[in-house]
């Protein structure tokens, strides 16, 4: 027997087979046909709302890293292990939200009974146009989840057409308030954390409640904000009340209305403010002091040369964000620059830090790390795992302030494309301060 | 995204949604209501990607690999929830279809997601093997076997050795 011509026919028997079904598939697709005008718009407005998306999750998951120690600069007043009940902290007074005490006050109270706080941080509006608190929580046997509230306001012509479910890949259910703010309560689905996800998507909490709404800064600003309110960690095999059940009761209360007034006084712009740069540019946040592309060039240029840095999505606070090192594990490295007389002097109460040194132009140079843990409270990808993550901060003799934050790749127990001392090398150059100037 | 570049992504989309539906109706087996989704989802992430749109060096065969893998990651979802159904969905057909393509097309939905995805990527798009891989985020060797099974099943499922005289009805 010919092996060889038998292997030869069967090829050309296997290519002409290809080619009739090449042929039968371009005849079956053809008949498809569609109005490629809606299509793309629809697909432009679910862009934009993705983008939204992806952003305010970028912010949440920094959250996890600006978590390091801020919880004791803010002195918080967090209970410890005992019994739910007692250390449940009492509803919220009805006061206005200040700052990150307040933020985490209200959380907190806005909690239901039995759920235990063990940790928190928070901004406030006297410190940031996106407020946010994050407490990490036990829940009867079920724990650590990670509990975070943001509010985030944005420029947006058509705001009905990004609020709800648009962009979600997942659970999601929407609702209309007699107001006409929208409801959206939902759960992630697994794909976009999974194989098939963009990897420069950043993670995203198991399960969210939005309140979303329009808003305007003059005639000329429309815009919309949104409440986002998450958990991460509620596993369904835990026992005990699910927390993600609470979300929607949290994202309604009206204290939040009130500290939207109180960024809009704050941080919102003049009316008068002259918006070239469009409704959708990155350089919106009301709180960066230094141009995004700017930030972005500096972190390339003083980073070791090779190394592999990509632009990933502002992130919510202002924050330039990249991902370094390899495709398939990369560090997630965020940026943020306070101008002078905005940097927090208090670095240096901030758990987990110590002071770095002091630098020939009298700043000072905090390290703060988190050595990553792989418990997984339950979810997805190991939810309630927190991952190895550094924070080098460099207050200057002006009050300014430099914070580089890095977060290793889920599951790893260093970062991937640089080390802590590139880090704490980049973040003490002169370059950066000079972008004051 | 600047305006001038949503501008240059409506285009982009404009120019590209046709092809793009057609697969996703060949992905979804008809499913067109489906498929519209699909469509939207990959211009979406699409778009969040445009700003460097320069660094791809073929911006639609980008959309039609992001697509295959909304296709694929909508399949996956779905089968840890749903049943496998064999069925052609309702809106798959119609009466004026002609008997090629309701036979194709029941053919295709007899087949698991990644081996219609597969035939797709291969021979509805034209991919190499290397670059169905890279779409499939699996190997060159894996495309070839499950090429080879997917045409024997598709063989198998439209009843007939010979294509071309399935072709000429």
């Amino acid at each position: 027997m010919n092996h060889d011509r038998d292997h030869s026919a069967e090829g050309a028997e296997e290519t002409e087979l290809e080619r009739q079904v090449a042929t039968l598939l371009r005849e079956a697709g053809a008949p498809f046909t569609t109005d490629p005008g809606p299509l793309a718009d629809s697909g432009l407005r679910y862009g934009r709302a993705r983008q939204r998306r992806r952003r305010a999750a970028t912010a949440t998951a920094g959250l996890a890293v600006a978590a390091v120690g801020v919880a004791a600069a803010i002195g918080v007043t967090v209970s410890g292990g005992g019994p739910p009940d007692e250390d449940t902290p009492a509803p919220p007074a009805d006061t206005v939200i200040e700052d990150g005490q307040g933020m985490i006050d209200t959380l907190t109270g806005l909690l239901p009974e039995g759920v235990r706080v063990r940790s928190a941080s928070a901004e406030g509006p006297n410190m940031t146009a996106s407020p946010y608190a994050t407490l990490t929580v036990y829940n009867g046997d079920a724990g650590p989840q990670v509990l975070t509230v943001r509010l985030t306001q944005w420029y947006t012509s058509d705001w009905a057409a990004e609020a709800g479910c648009r962009g979600v890949r997942g659970a999601c259910m929407t609702w209309e308030r007699p107001d006409g703010s929208i409801v959206s309560d939902l759960t992630w689905a697994e794909t976009d954390a999974g194989e098939h996800a963009d990897p420069a998507d950043p993670p995203h909490p198991d399960t969210e409640a939005w309140l979303e709404g329009e808003t305007s800064w003059g005639d000329e600003n429309p815009g919309m904000w949104q409440l986002a309110v998450s958990v991460t960690g509620t596993g369904s095999t835990l026992e005990g009340r699910r927390l993600s059940e609470e979300l929607g009761i949290i994202a309604e209360a009206p204290v939040w209305d009130d500290l939207r007034k109180t960024v809009d006084e704050r941080w919102a712009p003049r009316a008068d403010t002259d918006r070239t740069t469009g409704e959708d540019d990155e350089d919106t946040s009301a709180d960066m002091a230094v141009a995004p592309d700017r930030v972005r060039s500096t972190f390339r240029e003083l980073a070791p040369s090779g190394s592999e840095i990509r632009d990933l999505p502002l992130e919510g606070d202002g924050s330039v964000a990249f991902h370094v090192g390899p495709e398939d594990g990369p560090s997630r490295v965020g940026v943020h620059l306070s101008p002078p007389g905005t940097g927090d002097p208090s670095a240096s109460a901030w758990t987990g830090c110590e002071t770095n040194g002091l630098l020939d132009n009298g700043s000072t140079v905090y390290y703060c790390e988190t050595e990553g843990t792989v418990e997984a409270a339950g979810g997805k990808g190991g939810a309630g795992q927190v991952p190895f993550t550094v924070m080098v901060t460099v207050l200057y003799p002006d009050d300014a302030e430099l914070r580089i934050h890095a977060q290793a790749a889920p599951g790893d127990t260093e970062l991937a494309g640089l080390t802590p001392e590139d880090m704490t090398e980049i973040a003490e150059a002169d370059e950066w301060h000079a972008l004051f100037e | 995204m600047r305006r001038r570049d949503d501008d240059r992504f409506y285009e982009f989309a404009v120019g590209n949604s046709s092809r793009l539906y057609r697969a996703a109706c060949l992905l979804t087996t008809g499913d067109t209501h489906l498929a519209e989704d699909l469509v939207q989802e990959a211009l979406g992430r699409m778009y969040t990607v445009w700003h460097r749109r320069k660094s791809i060096d073929n911006p639609s065969a980008y959309a039609q690999t992001v697509l295959a893998r909304c296709y694929l990651g909508h399949a996956r979802l779905r089968s840890s929830t749903e049943e496998p159904i064999v069925e052609l969905p309702d809106r798959a057909v119609d009466a004026t279809d002609s008997p090629l393509r309701v036979t194709l097309l029941r053919a295709l939905a007899a087949l698991s997601p990644k081996d219609r995805t597969v035939l797709v990527l291969r021979f509805w798009e034209d991919r190499s093997i290397e670059q169905t891989a890279e779409a499939m985020r699996t190997s060159s060797s894996a495309v070839r076997t499950r090429t080879s099974r997917a045409l024997a099943r598709l063989r198998v499922e439209l009843g007939t050795s010979d294509l071309a005289e399935l072709a000429a009805l």
